[in-house]
């Protein structure tokens, strides 16, 4: 068993999916190895394996055990899981037939209303595999023989991994001659378009191989997986290669510029909200102007600080539209420094609606778009602040 | 460095010829006009020019100032006055540092120049704030003098007025007796009593007041036209002072003899003459600092002594003035920055200094 598993093909196992890419043995939930039906096949082979669970050592044993109480437990918790789902099916008047995990998760979201912070820390009712790690499959049978031919490299799927990757690379190097040798010189093969996605992190790839790396091998990986698909004909294996890969967050996901609205003397004009830290600001840019602000009913000099009235010119100044349109604010809460960049950020996303796409862009660029997440952090016990501790006494 | 001299032909657009204040008129706003060092000896030696503007300008190698709406205004009021008529009272209203003392010293000259005597008060919180020392009366009880302020006034008001009190020979109308020994009679020529009051500082506040009393008296006989300009004098109605009794108990400035002298001059019982006041925020602790407007900084007390009075207000600059004052520092290299000199630059300073006349001197400055 053990040598023909090394002999599998790979194409075939390539296209499956990552999971089943690894998931060539058996489970621990799905299979339970059955000693006794292997005892009873041969005659012969009876007194060999009989005598061979006898001299099974106690590691064994446990290994067994355990293998066998976790299959249970998984079972177990399936089956509760099933029960449940249907139990909360009727509880929301739904088919329990019909009823998906989303339809689950918003169940317990309306019973369970939690106040938790953390997604994570809330209340969740999900399948076991989803909470219970997944563990590797048993990588020996009963006499100890490892299935997995790298079985004593200590990180069989890593290895695997990487050795599979060389013979790609090996075999697009023979497709490539092949066309050459065909005398087709001109074709060029399409590039591989990595664009707008990033190799998944170490986490990820330790959680399908179910091996940790060490930050060399993982570095290492992705090394070999970026020599890869530079090759010219890496797009044969692209599907093997995003795998691999995870989409970043879609730069394509533009947020909708409001449209420009219109006041009774016909002047074209723009509000927003903003917020920094805790303070508010309402600011409205009103289009056809002169530059003239005007912030809780006073002038610029409202904020006395520079750097404050810096803050305050730098969208208007950035988008050219210094002089060109009138600002209202009134801003509340927190100290100068939280409602000038308030106000700041309330002037830059009005400008949105009087600029064109591209000076969007720079804005966005530098910064002048996004929400300055940032707030006061908490003093914990224990310290004199948020980070400052108490005097350290040596004794 | 450029020298601007009087003779000089002016191609800029920022500056004007006209050099006499009578003639400013309307197209004449926002352009500098020179005042010659002679002149500023003369009129500003004892204070009249904000510190900070007399320091620049004595970098910027000459006094300028801006010729603005308000002070056009008053100008042609002033060249239309009926000086038959009681005087008329002119308040200057306005931010902290919009431009009121400028204006005031832009009327000064228009006063030296139209031959009027001039009774000019700096800055009146000098005299309520940072008194050199308040001595109680001897003549008027309850009432406080201010000796040494008294005397550095009266010397003040001799180098202002000194050749036009040569020239107008004005008499004193009654004996003032300042001790059993010393007295000035009747017909006494008037620099005789500034003398005495800059000589004794024990009578000097006393002098005052009879110096101002006199020239009220003149300028009713038609001897001569009076022009007071007082800086700040929404002040003498100020709700405290630095000056203390024994007892510790603030004295009040309504308790000054040079408040009762003042007062009595600014009030409208007179002819011949003119009256031009500034108020101002700063003028008045920062408790009374709300609104610069005159009813509100002259108090119940104040508005009822000067009503009615001809409000004047003191603006922010406009977008001339503005590129004028820009012009002007980029010709005198005080705007060194190329970027301060473009458009763009332009746009900026004004929009971070709120066109405010004193904060765009304040941004303007390298420290």
């Amino acid at each position: 068993m053990a040598v023909l598993r090394e002999l599998v093909v790979f194409p075939s196992k390539c296209f499956r999916g990552v999971r089943s890419y690894f998931f060539s043995a058996p489970l621990f939930q799905n299979g339970s190895l059955k000693l006794n039906e292997s005892v009873s096949k041969d005659g012969h082979a009876l007194d060999f394996e009989q005598s061979d669970t006898k001299k099974m050592s106690k590691a064994m044993k446990s290994y067994m055990e355990r293998a066998k109480i976790h299959d249970n437990f998984i079972k177990q918790q399936l089956h509760e899981y099933n029960i449940g789902k249907r139990h909360l099916a009727n509880m929301m008047g739904k088919d329990p037939e019909f009823f998906t995990q989303t339809d689950v998760d918003e169940a317990i979201r309306y019973l369970f209303p939690s106040g938790l912070f953390d997604p994570r820390a809330r209340p969740m009712m999900k399948h076991p595999d989803e909470i219970y790690p997944k563990r590797k499959a048993a990588e020996f049978d009963v006499n100890g023989r490892p299935y997995h031919s790298l079985f004593y490299t200590s990180k069989p799927n890593y290895y695997t991994l990487m050795h599979d990757l060389a013979v790609k690379f090996k075999q697009l190097d023979r497709h490539e001659d092949k066309i050459i040798s065909r005398g087709i010189q001109n074709q060029k093969p399409t590039e591989l378009f990595l664009f707008g996605s990033e190799w998944i992190p170490k986490q990820k790839i330790e959680n399908v191989l179910l091996e940790s790396l060490t930050d060399a091998q993982y570095v290492n990986l992705i090394k070999t997986f970026e020599r890869f698909s530079q090759h010219p004909y890496s797009v044969i294996e692209k599907d093997f290669i995003m795998q691999f890969r995870r989409q970043l967050a879609a730069q394509v996901e533009i947020q909708q510029v409001p449209e420009l609205m219109r006041d009774e003397s016909g002047r074209p004009y723009m509000t927003y909200n903003a917020r920094r830290k805790t303070s508010n600001a309402t600011v409205k840019v009103i289009g056809q102007g002169t530059g003239v602000i005007s912030i809780n009913e006073t002038d610029i000099h409202f904020f006395q600080r520079e750097q404050d009235k810096k803050q305050i010119i730098f969208p208007l100044q950035f988008s050219d539209m210094l002089g060109k349109v009138d600002v209202v604010a009134t801003v509340d809460g927190c100290g100068t420094s939280a409602q000038s960049g308030a106000i700041r950020l309330g002037i830059s996303m009005c400008l949105r609606s009087f600029v064109n796409a591209e000076t969007i862009e720079r804005m966005r660029l530098a910064g002048l778009l996004s929400f300055d997440p940032r707030t006061r952090e908490r003093k914990k016990p224990g310290q004199a602040g948020a980070r400052k501790k108490f005097t350290w006494k040596k004794r | 460095m450029i020298r601007f001299s009087p003779t000089e032909t002016i191609t800029n657009t920022f500056r004007t010829n006209e050099l006499d204040p009578i003639n400013h008129r309307k197209d004449h706003d926002g352009r500098f006009y020179s005042i010659s060092q002679s002149v500023k000896k003369q009129l500003f030696s004892g204070g009249g020019l904000p510190k900070e503007y007399k320091e620049l300008s004595e970098t910027l190698n000459g006094l300028s100032i801006m010729v603005r709406k308000p002070a056009i205004e008053l100008i042609t009021y002033l060249n239309k006055t009926n000086f038959d008529a009681p005087v008329n009272r002119y308040v200057l209203y306005g931010k902290t540092g919009s431009g009121k003392s400028v204006s005031l010293a832009h009327i000064l000259h228009y006063g030296s120049n139209a031959g009027m005597v001039l009774v000019h008060v700096p800055w009146v919180p000098n005299w309520v704030r940072f008194p050199k020392g308040c001595t109680p009366s001897v003549i008027h009880p309850n009432k406080y003098d201010h000796p040494i302020e008294s005397v550095e006034w009266l010397r003040h008001f001799s180098t202002q007025n000194g050749p036009l009190m040569q020239k107008l020979e004005l008499k004193t109308t009654e004996t003032y007796a300042w001790s059993k020994r010393e007295m000035t009679a009747v017909g006494s020529p008037l620099s005789e009593l500034i003398d005495l009051g800059m000589n004794r500082a024990k009578h000097a506040t006393d002098c005052v007041s009879a110096l101002l009393c006199e020239l009220k008296k003149a300028a009713l006989s038609k001897r001569c036209r009076v022009l007071v300009v007082i800086d700040g004098f929404n002040s003498f109605f100020s709700p405290k002072s630095r000056v203390r009794r024994e007892d510790k108990s603030i004295v009040l400035p309504t308790e000054f003899v040079l408040t009762d002298a003042f007062l009595s001059l600014t009030r409208n019982d007179w002819n011949n003459g003119a009256i031009v006041v500034s108020v101002d925020a700063s003028a008045h602790p920062s408790e009374l600092r709300e609104s610069p407007l005159p009813r509100y900084q002259l108090g119940k007390q104040g508005f009822e002594h000067l009503d009615p009075f001809i409000p004047i207000e003191v603006p922010n600059y406009s977008e001339k003035e503005f590129h004028s004052q820009i012009d002007y520092y980029v010709e005198r290299n005080w705007l060194q920055q190329p970027k301060a000199r473009t458009e763009r630059g332009r746009a900026e300073l004004s929009f971070t200094s709120g066109n405010h006349p004193l904060s765009l001197m304040k941004l303007v400055a390298p420290y």
